[in-house]
């Protein structure tokens, strides 16, 4: 079944302050969305929402996976429903290697009697990892300790393929890659765009353009202010990298954040 | 002799031969199952009872007089019974399992040569046995020992041991202590006697409700580019207690050495308890050395990122709790065939208990 995301009207806060205003967003299998927005406009706050993080408190608003409310969902059940956010800075975790991790992580979404066997799961990380051009002794590295920003933000990637999701959220994954990396990335993900078709969407967020000359997206949104203010297509992208974002503030009558309360990305 | 032969099959070491040791006898165990190739004898010897000054030249747990509560020393009232385990320079890396037992009262003293040159792994398995056991290690010139002390997962009883390490010229003692389940008063003392001497020492503590496990390690570092890092980790649940002590010692003898020392522990609840003495004494300026401890929850972020990928709360905590005792497991399974068995055996217990 093709995957569908809906937001609607989303409001959400941390800490007392109100980072997103009446969010509105679908997206569905097939799909390819980028974000883009200066800092502090609510980005990542609205994947940390989608993704359940505990530190985030959604007010207001829905938001449905194949119909089914997403909101009242765990963290962990909104994964296994399909979910997968690409953090911008993932946790290290000592002493648990990567294939350990992954194992645990794809067998959780199998029936208890259906687990992933070794050696299929190692053939599959094995292919994984080359594709990644990552070195052959990260399954054996402890996750994500010790990893440069670009292995961290490449071994996201890697989960990603390994999990298979329906809707995939990528929160700047372009940043700490070095033009190499970024190629590789994109280039993975183009083709795990193109081999899974409409059985998964992708949310890019990003603040450059660079990403998206390596996996084009279908729909570019520009989110200010807590709410999405404009949808277009590359063209918009276009513009943003070459006349940045004081046009369409003048053009929506928004104040710039030097001139109001200015706040850490969120 | 049947619990341990049965505690052999158990972890996998039906093809090694192995030593058996009680406050009552000492035995040569051959391998249960013929083994591929024919393993030689290591020389295995009665000692003279050692006498109260021989005793004393193991420490005792100090660390209580930090509460003011009254040192309890190893009790050493009842018979000990020495034993020399010699181990000779040969072909290839000899591993060798010794397994401890022992009513209380009857203390085990083993004397453990490796001579100049020879590569040992000797895992040293207590079973349930609350007798004081006591290891006096000397590792020769150019010789690598890797002793790995495992409370045997299953045979609940104190583990009460002290132990003490010379480490001759260029040679590298590696040990790793697991204890899963039992409370345990475990004292070592480290000599990095000749230069270029190196110690790693991990220790891995799951401290269950109402258990209490204190480990206190000593290195002294006596001669020139002498390196030494002791890591222990604890978990502890409930109403558990754990105490790490650690000592780095950096004598003028000390002279470009390098004294590392990490003491964390995993706090499962709140009505757990833990303590954490790091202790560098140092009397050389050309040293290096650094310590560092911890006691803490999990994190909460972790515990997000993993959820994140479908792990449940559960799941994602027993995740992060193996982890942060595997590197002393990890360690025991590098050593050899044979400690890659042994810690299958203990990463399965360790899911069995968190």
């Amino acid at each position: 079944m093709k995957p569908e995301l809906i937001i609607e009207r989303l409001t959400c806060q941390i800490d007392g302050t109100v980072i997103l205003r009446d969010l509105d967003l679908t997206v569905r299998g097939g799909e390819v969305h980028a974000i883009m927005g200066p800092n502090g406009t609510g980005k990542s706050t609205l994947a940390a929402a989608l993704m359940g993080n505990p530190r985030y408190t959604v007010t207001a608003g829905s938001v449905t996976l194949d119909g089914a409310d997403l909101l009242v969902r765990t963290v962990d059940e909104r994964a296994r429903a399909g979910l997968f956010l690409a953090m911008q800075y993932p946790s290290e975790v000592s002493g648990v290697t990567n294939a350990d991790f992954l194992r645990t992580a794809i067998n959780a979404r199998r029936p208890e009697d259906q687990p992933l066997g070794l050696f299929p799961f190692r053939r599959r990380l094995k292919e994984a990892v080359a594709a990644l051009e990552m070195n052959e002794n990260l399954p054996d590295r402890y996750l994500n300790e010790g990893f440069s920003g670009g292995e961290r933000k490449r071994n996201e990637i890697l989960q990603m393929l390994l999990l298979e999701p329906r809707i995939a959220i990528l929160d700047e994954i372009d940043s700490g890659l070095d033009i190499d990396a970024l190629r590789v990335v994109g280039a993975n993900l183009t083709r795990m765009v193109a081999e899974r078709g409409e059985e998964m969407g992708l949310l890019l967020i990003t603040h450059y353009r660079r990403l998206l000359d390596h996996i084009r997206p279908d729909f570019v949104h520009v989110l200010m202010d807590g709410r999405i203010v404009r949808s277009g297509d590359m063209e918009l992208a276009d513009r943003l990298e070459r006349d940045g974002y004081d046009w369409l503030r003048e053009e929506l009558g928004l104040r710039h954040l030097s001139d109001s309360h200015c706040e850490a990305d969120t | 002799m049947i619990l341990i032969d049965e505690t052999r099959r158990t972890l996998g070491l039906a093809v090694w031969p192995a030593v058996a040791l009680s406050g009552k006898e000492r035995s040569w165990l051959e391998p249960l199952d013929p083994p591929a190739a024919p393993v030689s004898r290591p020389q295995l010897c009665g000692a003279a009872a050692p006498d109260p000054a021989e005793l004393s030249r193991f420490r005792a747990l100090e660390t209580e007089a930090k509460h003011r509560a009254p040192a309890r020393p190893l009790p050493c009232c009842g018979r000990v019974r020495a034993t020399r385990l010699r181990l000779a320079a040969e072909a290839g890396r000899r591993f060798l399992p010794v397994f401890i037992s022992g009513e209380r009262g009857d203390g085990t003293l083993l004397y453990l040569d490796v001579a100049p040159g020879a590569s040992a792994h000797v895992v040293l398995l207590t079973l349930a046995s609350e007798a004081p056991i006591y290891i006096d290690v000397t590792v020769g010139e150019n010789a690598h020992l890797q002793l790995d002390i495992i409370k045997c997962p299953g045979h609940d009883s104190w583990q009460l041991l002290s132990w003490r390490a010379t480490v001759e010229r260029f040679a590298s003692l590696v040990h790793n202590s697991v204890d899963l389940d039992s409370s345990a008063y475990q004292v070592g003392q480290v000599i990095l006697a000749g230069e270029g001497a190196e110690l790693t020492s991990r220790a891995a503590a799951l401290i269950q409700s109402f258990e209490e496990q204190r480990l206190d390690v000593t290195v002294t570092h006596g001669a020139a580019h002498s390196r030494s890092l002791v890591e222990n980790h604890g978990v502890v649940q409930e109403r558990g207690h754990g105490f790490f002590a650690v000592r780095g010692r950096m004598p003028q003898a000390a002279v470009a050495g390098d004294c590392r020392q990490e003491s964390r522990f995993l706090m499962l609840s709140p009505q757990a308890e833990a303590h954490s003495y790091p202790v560098l004494e140092i009397d050389q300026y050309d040293v290096a050395a650094g310590h560092a401890a911890s006691v803490g929850g999990i994190e909460p972020e972790t515990l997000y990122y993993l959820q994140s990928r479908g792990l449940g709360e559960q799941d994602a905590q027993r995740l992060v709790t193996t982890g942060f005792l595997s590197p002393a497991i990890h360690a025991i399974g590098a050593g050899s065939e044979g400690g890659a068995l042994i810690a299958d055996c203990l990463f399965a217990g360790l899911a069995e208990r968190i």
